[in-house]
């Protein structure tokens, strides 16, 4: 299902929008016979969205998909270290960001019951990519639970369009590089099929004294696509992949009863396999039955392989779409989820009695009517899901979209919105040490040995949304994008801290006694309401047929948290002031000849509150030549303006050693064959 | 349940409202099918992503040309009068009675249509397109693929060469295969 669910309208004959208006790329993504994948229509969508298309993906040079995130207006993307990224949408961002959906052809890598996503095992190369739709803002009433500041799907291309070979090589002057290997072949007059391959890997970062902090990273992934559509009225898909990762964490650690901290290089192991299929049916013009099933096996190794993690899940979904009148569409969906999910360990992390099994049932309705005269679109829906831990959960919306006169398009939703509490919120205990505690200026600090508490009658994260937006495009295709938000967060989940436990040594002078650590246990609870406002805008303006400049930016209040918020580093709500003020940047792209192309893209993260994160510019440059029209040699130059900057460990987990990123130039060859 | 009653109160009315048409379902009668309007529609695209050598000059027009014969040809009403580059698009319905393509600045040819590649008389620097099993590679420069129910295209960069017309890089990137 794409995100041009809520621009339902804007399909062909029900609007009577032309085609030949449409960009090339997008009208290749409709098939002859069914408006069904039809991309979403931005322009017509009651809802904040974006789409980061082909072009955005050349012309920005980015490797992996959070790099690619950060065109997005209101996401922020933090480099925790050399592969893992925070992304998140409208604040709470760190290491495992909850409340943003990501879909990868309708499947989610969002692992509910393992805290978020784990980018740095999700290898996707950005040459399988067609296009990435993003909704900021809760999607939850088509997408269902933790679609609660966003979703961004990752739409891979149709087998058809990799046909023939295709070859891609990058080096980077700090040892990076990456590679993608493909072979795409007709299946008969109806069908495609293509296989790949890919890797890449990142060199350590660097430590305050310029030494590498950790091992290198690395990850490859092979996966297969087959399209086949034996008559006008059906399309099949079959597509799987299978992921393998590895990488270091350098942790700072105050091991329970040890000597005091120490930072150790973590090993970190990953692996996952997947299959999905996809029948679309096509009844009518504007009618058909889309059926999705997938397997995913996710695991993963921490801390030395002392962390285990494992998660499998199979999904089922049908939708059915159909015109109810000229102005009136609906569209109806069941499925249903189910997650094998178990954690444990064996060393100085340890985690207990946290295994889950998750069943997860959902139905949703949406319905799209247009009034006056087409000039107003309204869209109502809500999904309904259901599970044992978090029992019935409603996820309704309401948008409505008005074209007003000069081709102005003004649009206002209402919307609620769900996270599902993580397993460790809901079960078994986690006891870490890693922290420091100040308790005065006179003593050094000292470790605080945190033990966490899963909570059995943990429920899940409201939110409730209120969103305007209004956005214009002109003829010369320039285009403006403004959307305004106030979010009202209730039930979030945090810490209920027990009363610290003071452990005493006599080590002082003289022999006095002095407190050599802190023993602190906590329970997770709904304890936390907040209230978030925020404006997100986007320019994009189309100067000549070879210039084209983005300005883009954000900027967001977090005025409250209200209730009984813990006061310490890593508790989930305090997180949530961990965001820049502000965000703003500017892309130039500038065609020099058929054959050269150049892009600036600079950008500016103000400060990250409640960290020691500074405000950052990064200047990126890439300029890409095509010596033949098979060839092309791109050069890349990132974060052009800094020898090194710091990335953003504050955000990570346990407290990690600051990590700092060279500038690199690199350069990629890519070749079709 | 903790979630707003006002707010699910509002949407369920909004629900109910939106679930009664408004008016019957009016069947939209169109004389050129899908497949034809988003072919015509490539074909303008296309030509978005190629530069003639008299692009410099805004009063010339970008004539398109297609059989009058070919099921295709009502649907090319769409991009008539439409603007490429400060260029007005044309499109001329070429009688069955002609086979000439002279002034054409791209011409499509149908497989149902009366024109052909052979016996076509042409300008040199006409962009051509067409439908027939291995029309790029017999000197064409632009066919069109079906594969499935997926519309997509090939190129014959050498021929467009030759014809002395500029192709987009990013036109190269689209087709499914270069000849």
């Amino acid at each position: 299902m794409a995100i041009a669910a809520y621009a339902l309208s804007a399909s062909e004959g029900w609007s009577e929008e032309s085609f030949v208006d449409m960009d090339l790329d997008a009208l290749m993504q409709l098939d002859i016979t069914s408006v069904a994948r039809r991309p979403m229509s931005a322009e017509d969508t009651a809802a904040a969205s974006f789409v980061i298309t082909q072009d955005d993906i050349r012309r920005t040079g980015a490797a992996t998909v959070p790099e690619l995130l950060r065109l997005v207006p209101g996401f922020e993307v933090a480099d925790i270290d050399n592969s893992y990224s925070a992304v998140a949408a409208r604040g709470f961002n760190w290491r495992s960001s909850n409340k943003l959906l990501i879909l990868i052809d309708g499947r989610s890598i969002y692992r509910s019951a393992l805290l978020g996503v784990l980018w740095d095992q999700q290898v996707v190369a950005v040459e399988e990519i067609e296009r990435i739709e993003v909704l900021r803002g809760p999607g939850a009433a088509l997408w269902g639970a933790n679609a609660v500041n966003g979703v961004v799907n990752i739409v891979t291309k149709h087998a058809v369009d990799t046909l023939g070979g295709k070859g891609v090589v990058r080096y980077g002057s700090d040892g990076s590089g990456r590679f993608y290997l493909r072979q795409g072949l007709r299946l008969g007059e109806n069908g495609a099929m293509r296989l790949y391959a890919a890797g890449l890997g990142e060199p350590s970062l660097e430590g305050e004294d310029g030494s590498s902090l950790t091992e290198d990273a690395r990850g490859g992934q092979i996966g297969f696509r087959i399209d086949w559509e034996p008559n006008a009225r059906d399309a099949f898909t079959l597509q799987g992949d299978a992921i393998d990762f590895q990488s270091a964490q350098s942790l700072s650690f105050f091991a329970p009863g040890g000597p005091g901290p120490s930072v150790r290089e973590e090993s970190v192991l990953g692996d996952s396999v997947n299959v999905l299929g996809r029948w679309v049916r096509t009844f009518g013009d504007e009618s058909g039955l889309n059926v999705q099933f997938y397997f995913d096996q996710f695991s993963r190794q921490e801390v030395d392989e002392t962390v285990v993690a494992d998660a499998t899940t199979y999904s089922f979904e049908a939708t059915n779409y159909f015109p109810l009148a000229s102005n009136y569409r609906a569209m109806w969906g069941v499925g249903v989820n189910h997650s094998d999910v178990s954690a444990t360990s064996s060393g100085d992390i340890l985690v207990t009695g946290t295994e889950i099994q998750d069943t997860n049932f959902f139905g949703f309705l949406h319905n799209d009517i247009e009034l006056f005269d087409r000039r107003l679109m309204v869209s109502a829906g809500v999904r309904l899901e259901y599970n044992e831990r978090t029992d019935w959960q409603a996820h309704p919306n309401l948008r409505a979209l008005w074209r007003a006169p000069d081709d102005w398009r003004l649009w206002a939703a209402i919307s609620r919105a769900t996270r599902t509490p993580a397993l460790n919120e809901a079960a078994g205990s986690l006891n870490l040490g890693g922290f420091t505690a100040t308790l005065s200026e006179e003593l050094d600090p000292i470790p605080a040995l945190l033990s966490l508490q899963g909570n059995p009658n943990i429920r899940p994260e409201p939110l409730v949304a209120f969103e305007l937006g209004a956005r214009k495009k002109w003829p010369s295709g320039t285009s403006l994008d403004i959307a305004l938000y106030a979010h009202r967060y209730t039930d979030l989940i945090d810490l209920n801290l027990e009363e610290p436990q003071l452990l005493i040594a006599p080590v002082g002078p003289g022999g006095a006694p002095v407190p050599v650590a802190i023993d602190v246990s906590a329970t997770f609870a709904n304890r936390v309401d907040a209230r978030l406002y925020g404006i997100e805008a986007a320019f994009d303006a189309r100067l000549t047929d070879f210039w084209r400049i983005r300005l883009a930016g954000d900027a967001r209040h977090f005025p409250s948290l209200a209730g009984q918020v813990a006061q310490i580093d890593d508790s989930p709500t305090y997180l949530a002031r961990r965001s820049p003020v502000y965000q703003a940047q500017f892309q130039s792209h500038f065609d020099i000849t058929q054959d050269l192309d150049a892009s600036l893209w600079v950008r500016r993260t103000g400060r990250i509150l409640d960290t020691d994160v500074d405000a950052q510019t990064v200047v990126d440059l890439r300029v890409g030549w095509r010596p033949t029209e098979t060839v092309e040699v791109t050069l890349l130059g990132e974060g052009l303006n800094n020898r090194r900057r710091p990335v953003a460990s504050d955000l990570d987990f346990l407290p990690a050693t600051r990590g700092f990123s060279e500038r690199r130039i690199s350069l990629q060859l890519g070749i079709r064959f | 349940m903790p979630y707003s009653h006002t707010l699910l109160g509002v949407l369920a009315v909004a629900v109910l409202a939106a679930g009664v048409p408004l008016r019957g379902a009016a069947a939209q009668s169109a004389h050129a099918t899908r497949e034809d309007k988003l072919r015509v529609a490539m074909i303008y695209n296309i030509a978005r992503f190629v530069r003639w050598p008299n692009d410099g000059d805004p009063s010339q027009p970008i004539v398109f040309c297609v059989s009058e014969r070919a099921r295709i040809a009502p649907a090319f009403r769409e991009i008539e009068g439409k603007n490429i580059r400060m260029r007005r698009a044309r499109v001329r319905l070429v009688p069955e009675e002609d086979a000439s393509l002279i002034g054409c600045s791209a011409a499509h040819f149908a497989r149902d249509g009366h024109l052909s590649l052979e016996g076509a008389r042409l300008d040199s620097h006409t962009l051509t397109m067409g439908e027939a099993p291995g029309f790029a590679r017999m000197g064409g420069i632009v066919e069109f693929v079906r594969v499935g129910k997926q519309q997509r295209f090939s190129i014959n960069v050498a021929a467009a060469r030759e014809a002395d017309l500029k192709v987009s890089a990013r036109l190269i990137d689209l087709a499914i295969r270069i000849e």
